[in-house]
């Protein structure tokens, strides 16, 4: 089936992507990582049919990994350029990355509904169905099959679990963020909210040499690019000293803490939500 | 919790564990899809593992805020929006910089009325909170929270969230170790290893120099940077023991032999000074340097016989002096420079009477003494009685050692079978 389609396919001759059809496959996996893939595929694809109402026996004798094999060479590339691989594309070519070190990535990971969409189509197959999504009167929007009758529509239902959640306590990692803070600023030696101003656009890729930036520092372009390396420095020392500093939580209650520490003014300037 | 997102959980958590979600710095440019606009899906370059998220709102200079795209296919709580075919993790919902968000890719688009219902629940759904506890649903959430920004952390990840990598760090401080003992095996066996070592050991000389270059250095051979040449080693014979000289190219010419260093005598007192300006410290020599001083017991004087005078201080003082029938008899004193005038540490007397052709030999002890000098001879009319004097400079601290110990005075006068010699006058201890 691959030939029939390849006269249609943009990365047809490129030896990299034939390479990446191949390993992406279940079959063409390397050992290494077959059996998991293998698994990691009939457990989706499976539990999507479940979702979707389709109890297994009616696969019958469907192979779900033969299927998905069959969709991911027939499919997996179109006249239009897919963001996917452009990101492994990307990816590889920036870090020098193997084409295996994608495999199995592509299923998880990616976000952006492969499963879904390749489960979505093998009950095309089966059942003959065509899903579609519509919204419904409480507002919530669920897959329903064209052709499949009354009996056996199958909805995508949110989560139902409790209201209440019980968070984690932030208390002693804010409490850290502000006291990384306020140590970055003395060891820096410059005000705490010129500190605060230049983490928060260091973090958010704001140019210094935005005039809000540079009026709330009350400094130059140069005299700010000098400060800016003198405060990273130190935090790079005071992040040392944190246990959980390199955890996207700690980075967001430092960024917070930044924030907090802005005038209204230039919050409203920068663009800081509440 | 939704027993199909649990069923996919226990299947990714069978995989190898992956790195957090993180960004990275920003490489090479791609066909990026470089216009951002509410609505959008997009894949972004910028992170180590694909991320998927809706961009909700723009946040001016701060950026874009996003809401990440769970990579299972059923929401995890009710912090989780699904719409349409995806599931959107409104918890992790965060602000990306705006170049953050330029380079990435668009993968779909919602419509306005699926954006409102995402934008709309972002808030119930306490964003950037996480789970407490460590169930399934805390893990979930610490797996795939992403940061703010560019999403580079600030703080270099430790080793304990890279298991994969790990053991990196740690091997190659032992795969160092070991090429470093190789290394230093390899050069202390090896003959040139060896003479490497010696090099080294040896390209450290102590070099004392005359006085008009009175620094005292040490002088690193191995210095030499400006002759590329190999080193060679070459004998110079200064006075023996001979020296060798370490160093690039030949060694310096020598038309002469070294002088004796000078050393510092003892502080002269002010008002001594004054009345004696030539005591001012000149004349010292170094006992290490010349061990031993001669002194002729009798003045040159023209003699009948024919034999050759003797000259004070000359070498050939005795080629023609007749044989003596007995030894000189000298005696030695040593005592404090008291009234003497010499400003020394210590002064040594050798007095006595002796014939024509008799010497004496003067010797110091280098680690007690740090120079002596002359102050002269004196003979009697008669040209048999004299005296000689010599001042004593001691190594600072040894002042109280000068005595007996420290000086050795031996005579040597010619007799019919040859030169005799006295192994030692004694020197009496000075006097309290």
């Amino acid at each position: 089936m691959g030939e029939e389609f390849a006269w249609n396919d943009r990365y047809a001759g490129d030896d990299a992507w034939a390479e990446w059809f191949e390993i992406c496959s279940v079959a063409g996996c390397r050992p290494e990582f077959a059996a998991r893939l293998r698994a990691q595929v009939a457990s989706a694809l499976y539990a999507q049919l479940a979702r979707a109402g389709i109890p297994r026996e009616d696969a019958g004798g469907e192979d779900p990994v033969a299927f998905f094999d069959a969709y991911f060479k027939l499919k997996g590339s179109r006249e239009k350029g897919k963001p996917l691989k452009l990101y492994f594309a990307h990816r590889i070519r920036d870090e020098r990355l193997d084409m295996a070190d994608f495999v199995c990535g592509t299923l998880f990971g990616s976000g952006s509904g492969r499963v879904r969409d390749i489960v979505l189509d093998w009950i095309a197959v089966l059942k003959g169905w065509k899903p579609r999504t519509v919204r419904a009167s409480d507002g919530r929007r669920r897959v329903t099959w064209e052709n499949a009758g009354g009996d056996g529509l199958a909805a995508v239902e949110q989560a139902a679990e409790p209201g209440s959640v019980d968070f984690l306590d932030e208390a002693p990692l804010r409490r850290a963020a502000d006291g990384v803070l306020d140590a970055v600023a003395r060891r820096a030696k410059a005000p705490r909210a010129s500190v605060a101003l230049l983490l928060y656009a260091t973090s958010h890729d704001v140019s210094l040499t935005e005039p809000c930036v540079l009026s709330a520092l009350g400094a130059g372009k140069s005299q700010a690019y000098a400060l800016r390396e003198k405060v990273m420095k130190a935090l790079e020392m005071e992040l040392r000293t944190v246990e959980s500093a390199d955890t996207p939580l700690f980075a967001r209650l430092l960024v917070s803490a930044c924030a907090g520490a802005l005038s209204a003014g230039l919050r409203g300037e920068l663009g800081v939500g509440e | 919790m939704n027993a199909a997102f649990l069923a996919q959980w226990q299947i990714y958590r069978r995989g190898a564990p992956r790195a957090a979600l993180s960004g990275l710095v920003s490489g090479t440019d791609s066909a990026f899809d470089a216009d951002v606009a509410p609505g959008e899906i997009r894949v972004f370059a910028d992170t180590n593992r694909p991320l998927v998220a809706l961009v909700v709102e723009d946040r001016g200079l701060s950026g874009w805020r996003i809401v990440p795209v769970s990579p299972f296919c059923a929401p995890a709580s009710v912090r989780e929006l699904v719409v349409g075919e995806r599931v959107f993790q409104l918890w992790n919902a965060t602000v990306v910089s705006r170049r953050f968000a330029v380079r990435g890719w668009r993968v779909d688009a919602l419509s306005a009325d699926a954006l409102a219902e995402v934008r709309g629940g972002i808030a119930a759904a306490n964003p950037g909170r996480l789970t407490a506890g460590d169930g399934v649903q805390a893990r979930y959430e610490r797996e795939f929270l992403v940061g703010e920004g560019t999403l580079v952390p600030f703080a270099a990840p430790r080793a304990a969230d890279l298991p994969r990598f790990a053991w990196l760090p740690t091997a190659l401080k032992v795969a160092a170790s070991v090429v470093l003992c190789l290394a230093a095996w390899c050069v202390l066996t090896m003959d040139s290893g060896r003479r490497l070592v010696r090099d080294w050991r040896d390209g450290f000389r102590g070099v004392r120099v005359g006085r008009e270059d009175a620094v005292i250095e040490l002088v690193d051979a191995r210095d030499a940077p400006d002759e590329p040449e190999e080193p060679r080693e070459v004998d110079i014979d200064f006075l023996q023991p001979a020296a060798s000289w370490f160093g690039r190219g030949a060694g310096p010419a020598v038309s002469r032999p070294p002088r004796f260093a000078d050393v510092r005598g003892p502080r002269i007192p002010e008002g001594i000074a004054k009345i004696h300006p030539n005591l001012a410290g000149a004349g010292y020599k170094s006992p290490a340097e010349a061990p031993m001083d001669v002194v002729f017991l009798s003045p040159a004087a023209p003699r009948a016989d024919g034999a050759a005078p003797a000259k004070g201080g000359a070498p050939s003082y005795a080629s023609g002096a007749r044989p003596l029938a007995a030894a000189p008899k000298v005696s030695c004193r040593i005592g404090r420079d008291g009234l003497s005038g010499l400003c020394a540490d210590g002064v040594l007397v050798v007095e006595g009477e002796a014939a024509e052709g008799a010497k004496a030999t003067v010797t110091f002890d280098p680690g007690v003494i740090a120079g002596y000098r002359s102050r002269g001879v004196s003979w009697t009319l008669d040209g048999r009685r004299f005296s000689a004097t010599y001042a004593l400079a001691a190594l600072p601290g040894r002042e109280s050692e000068i005595g007996p110990a420290s000086v050795l005075v031996t005579l040597i006068w010619p007799a019919k079978g040859g030169d005799e010699r006295t192994p030692l006058v004694p020197v009496p201890a000075p006097s309290p």
